[in-house]
């Protein structure tokens, strides 16, 4: 008997194929669902040998991702930093915008403060000539802005309206030696005349000898002059000279306004000049 | 030690069937049967017994890991093992366009005798026309690669077993 199977070995061999075939399919088809012992054994042969044949296609994906996934990175970081450049800017404007409404804000308090009416004007220039101290600034007559109208912060005076064109006027601004304003020491009532020196410092003339001034006194406008209203501040006293030696008491001063920081200025309307002052 | 050698050539085809042959399957719409060129590559280079319990363990494989009728794989490349390996003895040659006429008419009867078994043994299941558009498919994919496939794995046969590859082959033995 084994000696005829060995002879007809491929025979058997084909034979014993299909009867294990078909034995297994018929198992398969009958018992739908539920795994036999074949399929167990050749699952556990054939799992690890999955799970290892996987590992570099898993490497090759995570690469993949892990590539895409830098590319995007890369993408979202020059997104982020042209958004960073644009947040920047968008700060600075804010910052430049928070100044300029704290300025607003202490404008709109100091024009509160006036017995006039007051409109607020944006500084367009300044005049760089050594030769005079002005300031052109976007309001003009349309806006009922007329020559010799006093121009004010929330420091003080800063000049008055030398010149009012249609839509722009020029300032004549404290610190140019054509300026004089009649102040009065506010904590005395010593009466003087506020003007620049040559030098470029300011002085108080026409002060009695005898007045009682101290440096850090207030030197408020007297409103003699018909320009500036009574009370406006204009000028600080920083240096007081002895009493006595000459016939008026010499004092300097500096005016009350910072005119390196100025953007912002107030144009007191005063009804009077608006009537028609040339 | 070339037993290990067709352990290993079976590991590597169950591996590219199931890792390789999906980019194969994303690109062209079907998949190669790797499994099947093995079977005739085994049938060519170690005769219709080998080439039948090879074909048998490997189809019996696929079936496990494909999920489908249990045994059919296993009989289709038995048999296809079998019949490479009875061929040898008539048809002498190792060129490529026989090697892959031997893939397509393996994959011919891989695909109909698939079909049968089903209706043999699933009759409720439809057969649909799709799978006759991918079977041509993979028929020429394995048709277009067995050449490929057989030809490295006989050239790496020869160059690691040279005492013991071809002997099958009549113009050797």
């Amino acid at each position: 008997m084994f000696q005829l199977i060995l002879e007809r070995r491929s025979a058997t061999l084909l034979t014993s194929l299909f009867l294990i075939c078909f034995t297994l399919m018929t198992l398969s088809v009958r018992r739908q669902g539920s795994i036999t012992l074949i399929e167990r054994g050749a699952l556990s042969i054939a799992g690890p040998l999955l799970e290892a044949a996987g590992a570099p296609k898993r490497w090759m994906r995570d690469l993949g991702r892990q590539y895409l996934l830098l590319r995007d990175m890369r993408e979202e970081n020059l997104v982020l930093k042209k958004q960073i450049t644009a947040m920047r800017g968008l700060s600075f404007q804010l910052r430049e915008l928070e100044a300029k409404v704290r300025r607003l804000e202490s404008q709109l308090t100091a024009s509160r403060g006036l017995s006039v009416p007051v409109r607020l004007a944006h500084i367009l220039g300044q005049d760089a000539s050594p030769f005079g101290q002005t300031l052109l600034v976007d309001l003009g007559t349309s806006h009922g802005v007329r020559h010799g109208m006093p121009v004010v912060n929330q420091a003080g005076v800063v000049g008055r309206i030398s010149r009012a064109g249609q839509t722009a006027s020029r300032v004549l601004l404290l610190t140019d030696s054509r300026s004089a304003v009649d102040v009065i020491v506010q904590r005395t009532r010593a009466q003087g005349i506020f003007s620049m020196a040559p030098g470029g410092k300011g002085e108080v003339r026409y002060l009695a000898t005898d007045s009682d001034v101290q440096e850090g006194d207030l030197l408020i406008a007297s409103g003699l002059g018909g320009v500036f209203p009574k009370g406006l501040p204009v000028a600080w006293v920083t240096k007081v000279g002895p009493k006595g030696e000459r016939l008026f008491r010499q004092v300097e001063a500096r005016p009350a306004v910072d005119f390196n920081s100025l953007e912002e200025v107030l144009i007191m309307i005063a009804p009077e000049q608006e009537a028609g002052r040339p | 030690m070339i037993v290990i050698f067709y352990c290993l050539v079976g590991a590597g085809a169950i591996v590219f069937q199931s890792t390789v042959s999906e980019y194969f399957k994303a690109w062209l719409g079907a998949r190669p049967d790797a499994m099947t060129l093995i079977v005739v590559y085994l049938g060519l280079q170690r005769g219709q017994e080998t080439g039948l319990i090879g074909g048998f363990f490997l189809g019996l494989l696929q079936d496990v890991l494909t999920g489908g009728l249990l045994g059919a794989n296993a009989l289709s490349k038995g048999l296809i093992g079998h019949a490479t390996g009875s061929l040898r003895r008539n048809v002498s040659g190792r060129e490529a366009l026989f090697h892959a006429l031997l893939a397509f008419f393996a994959s011919v009867f891989n695909s109909t005798l698939m079909v049968t078994l089903l209706f043999v043994f699933l009759p409720d299941v439809q057969i649909h026309p799709q799978y006759w558009l991918e079977a041509g498919k993979t028929t020429l994919l394995n048709t277009f690669l067995a050449p490929l496939l057989v030809g490295l794995l006989v050239g790496a046969e020869e160059r690691i077993f040279p005492a013991a590859a071809g002997t099958p082959y009549p113009e050797r033995s």
